[in-house]
């Protein structure tokens, strides 16, 4: 059944305002995971710095280059949080318990469903701190934020964000034929602290592997080399390519991995 | 007197053997889950091992550490953390909110020993999931980064042996305040994130005691957390030996921890309440 785009634009904020009630209703919950997610993208600064104090650089980074990166991590950090874990979570949930039926059976694109119904407010403040150390960290480095490098920017973010929930969503498809694992989805969390430093940073098997295998490494360094200006323009392009193919495979992937569910949780 | 004693040894011996079977079994069911997290576990320790080998880049020593002492260091660290650290507080304080821990109550094994004893069993489950991913590990550390592991001389291992069941009590501690505070606070499960952050701060987890700043190394130096990481692995390589001093603190914070989990579960039965239905 196809929809017009404003359809699905009207359900994506009718989604968030659900959110919104739901948060207003536990607040003490939300408060609470609310300082913690904070507390936490406080202590990723405070072990970095500790890091960077024995001899100024990492990977060839120095310490102001280091924080944009990290401020690009933790940005990052409050859209897995806050977005990508909520969803998949909730997708994987969905088919261990058998009511992943009830998202086949709404007359709306499933992929839909299961990417943007769900998310969550806790980490606001993570994203505020992320973005205030990012302008902070560049103004040091001296870099002048045009519209046309924050443009820049914020496409290879976003192409990073679209990278991720690709590879997220086709791990989670996996527990459409898997037996019923339980940490599927904390695989992708746990592979965070992989991008949390330069990619340089890696060698040897380890750094081919994470750079033309398994893009990991770019999904921060990429975004973090175009605010200080010395990203490779190859790389970029290349990795804007892979994230498309990667995009096409995982939803061809989800809907071949359709026939294999058959409506029994456990 | 003594027969009577001796059977109730043995009665709960038998009890604690039922219960690590069940738990065995139970992990076996649940293998592919238990690989991945120990396979998950190794991230931090992974990236940790690269940022190092790029600090040192064009360095021989840095603060008398080699890169291969500092690869040792957080090799034995990940073990360490595989071995000590808990992770129950989530399924046990929701059990504890929802009314499930009546039972008991009635049977013959109080619910703080139920915890500890599947607690051990499951670590020692995972002891021999995570041997060999260790032993590969290892491997790879001794060909690429030059890193042995020596057999401890006698002196060493009877500083090691206690001060490996002091951190695995004390984790086991931590883990139960967070659990146990769930009788008060409908939050505190969300409690488990500051013992996480503490334990990471001042027990050496993110540098060794030689590279901290004076102010975290004076916090850490006056804190139990040292001595689940960073005092084991220094006795280890040899660079500390423990004395008198060391033990009587240890024996202070055992004292003070167990009287607190012995205050926390005797005031939190008072204020547990459930209604089936």
């Amino acid at each position: 059944m196809k929809h017009k785009f404003s359809t699905y634009w009207r359900l994506f904020w009718h989604f968030r305002r659900l959110r919104l009630m739901t948060m207003t209703e536990y607040r003490g919950d939300f408060f609470f995971w609310t300082c913690i997610s904070t507390m936490w993208a406080i202590i990723n600064f405070f072990s970095f710095s500790m890091l960077l104090g024995v001899n100024g650089q990492i990977g060839g980074w120095s310490s102001g280059e280091v924080y944009v990166l990290l401020s690009v991590f933790t940005i990052l950090d409050a859209v897995i949080w806050d977005w990508l874990y909520q969803n998949m979570d909730e997708y994987r949930r969905l088919i261990a318990s058998g009511e992943f039926t009830f998202v086949l059976l709404k007359p709306i694109r499933p992929e839909f469903l299961l990417l943007c119904q769900h998310n969550s407010y806790n980490n606001i403040p993570r994203l505020i701190l992320g973005i205030g150390t990012l302008i902070f960290a560049t103004k040091s480095l001296g870099i002048v934020l045009t519209l046309g490098l924050v443009l820049r920017f914020v496409a290879m973010f976003a192409t990073s964000v679209v990278f991720l929930g690709t590879i997220w969503f086709a791990l989670t498809t996996l527990a459409l034929w898997l037996e019923r694992i339980e940490n599927i989805n904390e695989i992708i969390p746990s592979m965070r602290q992989l991008w949390q430093v330069p990619g340089s940073v890696y060698t040897g098997v380890v750094s081919t592997f994470l750079t033309y295998v398994l893009p990991v490494t770019l999904i921060t360094t990429l975004p973090s080399q175009v605010l200080l200006g010395n990203a490779n323009l190859r790389t970029a392009f290349s990795y804007v390519a892979v994230t498309i193919v990667a995009a096409f495979l995982s939803q061809r992937f989800f809907r071949y991995s359709l026939t294999q569910f058959q409506g029994i949780g456990g | 007197m003594f027969e009577s004693a001796r059977s109730s040894f043995f009665q709960r011996l038998h009890i604690y053997s039922v219960l690590c079977r069940q738990v065995f079994s139970d992990q076996l069911t649940h293998r592919t889950e238990l690989f991945i997290w120990a396979a998950l576990d190794a991230f931090p320790t992974i990236m940790l091992f690269f940022v190092w080998t790029s600090i040192f880049r064009g360095a021989e020593t840095i603060r008398g550490f080699t890169l291969p002492q500092i690869i040792q260091y957080y090799f034995l660290m990940m073990l360490l953390n595989n071995l000590t650290a808990a992770h129950f507080e989530a399924v046990q304080s929701t059990n504890i909110r929802q009314g499930k821990i009546d039972l008991y109550f009635t049977r013959p094994l109080s619910y703080i020993s139920y915890i500890f004893w599947t607690f051990t069993a499951r670590k020692i489950f995972y002891f021999f999931t995570v041997l060999p991913i260790s032993l590969g590990v290892l491997l790879v550390l001794s060909f690429s980064m030059h890193m042995t592991l020596s057999v401890p001389t006698m002196n060493q291992l009877t500083q090691l042996i206690p001060l490996f069941f002091f951190g695995y009590l004390l984790q086991f501690m931590l883990a139960m305040y967070s659990v146990l505070l769930v009788f008060w606070f409908e939050g505190a499960n969300s409690l488990e994130h500051f013992k996480w952050v503490m334990t990471w701060v001042f027990s050496g987890a993110i540098l060794p005691r030689a590279f901290m700043p004076d102010w975290l190394q004076f916090a850490t130096d006056h804190l139990p957390f040292k001595y689940i990481f960073a005092i084991p692995v220094e006795v280890y390589q040899g660079t500390l030996t423990l004395h008198t001093l060391n033990w009587l603190e240890m024996f202070a914070w055992m004292g003070v921890c167990f009287t607190l989990l012995g205050a926390l579960w005797h005031y939190g039965r008072r204020k547990y309440s459930s209604a089936g239905g």
